[in-house]
């Protein structure tokens, strides 16, 4: 599973993040170590709050001034967090990908689709990119008139148009990696339907390599090699067969909440980013807790190629 | 977009007939009989009775106020606003002698303060948490908490005692306009600077311009093609409200530097009770900052993309 | 920007300056080392020195003596001119954003009108028909100032309105007139003293302007602008004439406002610096 380490994966270890905000501390991630190996593509899911979309921040050096940061993570022998912005900075666009949330959002008002991509693509190695070329990558995202959506301003294309354009501008440096953020958050049925079919193709033509941020369950299963499980600030699950043979109690209640297996649902709620509790995160919702579990604090334990934090495998 | 710069036009009208009902009715705070007043003026110090009626009949001062102010308005549409008592030359003559130089003073003074204010906060947002910013940030306050007739005559004793430059009164060439006019522009310029870089940071921490770094968009190309052309339309429509504090602020400005001015007129009105010259006067810097401030809002609805843009939308 | 706290540096040095001239106006009679009123021809035009720490004026006057007294007026001004046109502005700001419909419609074309005319140029004029007085700058200036509040004070109440909670008092019976003043004004009760406390500083410029064109305090009560004018001829050659009152305005606003942003980083408010709303 994890193959020859090549140097463009991302290696992460013992990351801590906490954002001090408004005189409140609060642990957005603890103690995360994982490594995403090139040409994989990888799924992070979790729930609201549980650190996926701040891991991906701290992937690209793209924290917030007001966190604090501790621990490292590699990418080619450079460790992002410990290395100035200016150095980080080639890389986007050009080596990495990103595909945000919120595409209605995530373009600049007053200027014009090509104007940003050759914005890109000045950043990306000095490129100017011809209109066939953008056309040719607008097409492979299913957008047939190239022509006439470069000209046009972001409020004047549809939600959807709009996703298909910035996974575009996602790719249009070549990059290695491609990270995406959310993608079908607040999507309807036929429209979470089209970036999978988007990514997909993504997938199948410029890179394997990608990390999905998501809390779409059927996005990951359809996308991802792996699939990586945050709960409240940590890795609680990596498995490559996670749909199948659901590991940690955690990710088998969540898979029995869906529509197709029961619906039923889980009680409680995940613990505040600012609580400091001792033992396992989970403890207080979990079905199979032990005295164990509220006092000591499992580690991620080894079970042939995947990894469960969890006493049981202990 | 049209039905929007219609109904903006015509918002005029109510506020330029209020402003003349003001400028009618303020005659009516003036202690003593008008007539008398008059008399007074021309020499008749003791004036009888009947010379008082007679002149009340002729100047119909025994009408209703509303028959009185249809009739006064009537006679300022055509160009007529009286005479001034002191020195008997016509008040539309005066105005005209008087006004344009305030008004280039203004327009000089606004330009600067445009220019520098804009200028400063981008700068102050480019050196963000350097010392540059601090000392610019210092500046604004300081310039914010000086009276402005303080800082003129700080201003003349630096520039014409201590260096010996440049003409301390008086408008015989260009040069003399210099002076008074970034005198006048500074406090201006301060609100304008601190505002610019609020709006700065504010569309900086917009989703878009997350993505543009995340896109690899350098930060200064991101502050000039980004950021800062969707911030500066609330700083240039602020910049205009601005025009009416410095028509006020131009009443110190050219009593200090002896600039004939309407402000300068007006003062002297006050010294010599010359009512319909200040009726003029508030007829005058009334009308002119209303119509300048409609100019610039036509100016900036055109000129902003975004307004157009939602229009589409609606 | 850095938030401002109560334990600045700044915000302790201005409470102790604003402190000093409040004292020194209410305590005027009784600490003036001289009579400020007095001339003194033999003494005219000195530099400080240890019997005139501040100098002497152009009539030999104590300039030190003349501050002290001569910050009654900007303290007197300041109060009045803070709190009257808030009263006012707080006042129509609140019937016309409760009410709406017409009473809004006259009240925002009021602010429009009364807007139009430059604040300084309309005050010139009032004092012109009224005769130049303390009163009839306050007059002008409350004329002028309250349309600021009013504005803003309007928005926060429509803001208010759409509150559950005032739909929830008007169903129970709550008069309007206890709705506005037991439960709407003191949610806007914070912005209030915020925007009070901003305008205060930029209130006493107004003024000082004013009254250093001879439009406010009428000599021979001493006024710091008054005492900058009075300068005027000498002001080159003696700069102290200028360069104490002058600076003295500046501590007092520069003070105010540090005391003013930091309460207002305190309660977490944002007054927008955008004056006209379009109205629309």
């Amino acid at each position: 599973m994890q193959g020859a380490l090549d140097s463009a994966d991302f290696r992460v270890e013992r990351l801590n993040v906490i954002f001090r905000v408004h005189s409140e501390t609060l642990r957005v991630i603890n103690d995360v170590t994982i490594v995403f190996p090139y040409g994989k593509t990888v799924g992070i899911i979790g729930e609201s709050g549980c650190g996926k979309s701040v891991l991906g921040q701290a992937l690209l050096g793209l924290l917030p001034n007001y966190a604090e940061v501790k621990g490292h993570i590699f990418y080619k022998d450079m460790d992002i967090l410990c290395v100035p912005f200016s150095k980080v900075q080639p890389y986007l666009g050009s080596e990495w990908g990103v595909i945000p949330q919120s595409p209605t959002e995530a373009l600049n008002p007053i200027r014009n689709i090509r104007k940003q991509f050759n914005d890109i693509g000045k950043n990306a190695g000095d490129r100017f990119f011809s209109k066939q070329e953008l056309c040719d990558i607008l097409e492979l995202f299913g957008l047939q008139d190239g022509e006439r959506i470069l000209k046009t301003y972001p409020h004047e294309l549809s939600g959807g148009m709009l996703q298909r354009v910035l996974c575009a501008m996602a790719v249009c440096g070549n990059p290695r990696w491609v990270l995406a953020d959310e993608p079908t958050k607040g999507l309807d049925m036929e429209s979470s339907a089209c970036v999978r079919e988007n990514l997909q193709k993504l997938r199948n033509v410029k890179t394997k390599s990608m990390i999905v941020i998501t809390h779409d369950l059927t996005l990951a299963k359809s996308l991802c090699d792996e699939i990586v499980v945050m709960y409240a600030g940590e890795i609680i699950e990596v498995n490559d067969k996670l749909w199948s043979e659901p590991l940690h109690p955690y990710t088998q209640a969540v898979l029995k909440a869906l529509p197709e297996n029961g619906f039923q649902a889980m009680h409680g709620r995940s613990p505040g980013t600012n609580i400091l509790t001792t033992g396992c995160k989970f403890a207080s919702r979990c079905v199979c807790a032990q005295e164990k579990c509220q006092q000591e604090h499992p580690d991620l334990y080894n079970i042939d190629v995947s990894r469960v934090r969890c006493f049981l495998y202990a | 977009m049209f039905g929007f710069i219609v109904k903006r036009i015509l918002s005029v009208i109510p506020v330029l007939f209020g402003i003349s009902f003001i400028a009618f009715g303020m005659t009516f705070l003036a202690p003593g009989d008008p007539a008398e007043l008059i008399l007074d003026q021309n020499g008749n110090y003791f004036p009888n009775a009947e010379q008082v009626t007679v002149l009340r009949e002729q100047l119909g001062l025994n009408k209703p106020w509303y028959k009185q102010y249809i009739f006064w308005l009537g006679q300022v549409i055509y160009g007529d606003l009286g005479t001034s008592y002191h020195t008997g030359n016509t008040v539309f003559a005066e105005l005209q002698s008087h006004l344009p130089i305030t008004l280039v003073l203004a327009f000089i003074a606004l330009v600067l303060a445009g220019a520098g204010g804009i200028g400063l906060g981008v700068f102050s947002v480019m050196e963000r948490g350097k010392l540059a910013e601090r000392i610019i940030q210092r500046g604004f306050d300081f310039l914010l908490s000086v009276p402005i007739f303080f800082m003129a005559l700080i201003f003349i004793l630096c520039m014409s005692e201590v260096l010996q430059i440049l003409p301390s009164s008086g408008i015989k060439e260009f040069d003399g306009y210099f002076l008074p006019a970034v005198s006048l522009s500074l406090p201006t310029m301060a609100v304008i600077g601190r505002f610019t870089k609020r709006k700065l940071l504010e569309e900086l921490g917009k989703t878009y311009c997350v993505v543009a770094l995340a896109h690899g968009i350098k930060e200064r190309q991101m502050l000039f093609l980004y950021v800062l052309p969707n911030a500066i339309f609330p700083v240039l429509a602020l910049l205009g409200n601005f025009f009416g504090g410095v028509l006020g602020g131009s009443v110190v400005i050219e009593n200090i530097f002896a600039v004939p001015g309407i402000g300068s007129l007006a003062l002297e009105a006050v010294k010599f009770r010359d009512y319909p010259l200040l009726q003029g006067y508030v007829l005058v810097t009334g009308g002119t900052f209303v119509f300048i401030s409609l100019c610039m809002d036509l100016l900036l609805c055109y000129f902003n993309p975004k307004i157009k843009f939602e229009d589409h939308i609606l | 920007m850095k938030k401002k706290k109560f334990n600045d540096v700044s915000f302790i040095l201005a409470v102790f300056i604003l402190t000093m001239i409040l004292v020194s106006g209410i305590m005027a009679t009784f600490i003036t080392p001289y009579n400020p009123f007095q001339p003194d021809m033999l003494h005219r035009l000195q530099s400080p020195s240890i019997e005139h720490w501040f100098g002497t004026d152009v009539l030999g006057r104590d300039l030190f003596s003349r501050i002290l007294f001569g910050s009654r007026s900007t303290i007197f001004l300041a109060l009045l001119s803070s709190f009257l046109p808030l009263l006012l502005g707080t006042l129509i700001g609140t019937l016309a954003g409760y009410y709406g419909k017409r009473i809004d419609s006259f009240v925002v074309l009021l602010s429009n009108v009364f807007q139009g005319i430059p604040s300084t140029c309309f005050m010139i004029a009032i004092v012109g028909f009224l005769g130049p007085s303390l009163s009839s700058l306050l007059l002008g200036f409350l004329l002028t100032s309250w349309v600021g509040f009013s504005r803003i004070i309007r928005a926060e109440v429509l803001k208010m309105k759409e509150e559950a909670f005032v739909e929830g008092l008007t169903c129970i019976g709550c008069s309007d007139f206890r709705i506005v003043f037991f439960h709407i004004i003191p949610n806007i009760f914070n912005s209030l003293l915020v925007l009070g406390t901003l305008r205060i500083g930029r209130s006493i410029l107004s003024l000082a302007g004013l009254s250093f064109l001879g439009l406010g305090v009428q000599p021979p009560m001493p006024d710091w602008s008054v005492m900058v004018s009075d300068a005027i001829l000498y002001y080159r050659s003696y700069p102290h004439l200028i360069l104490i009152p002058g600076c003295s305005i500046f501590f007092l606003v520069y003070s105010i406002n540090i005391i003013g942003e930091t309460l207002g980083d305190f309660l977490d408010v944002r007054i927008d610096e955008v004056r006209k709303c379009r109205g629309l």
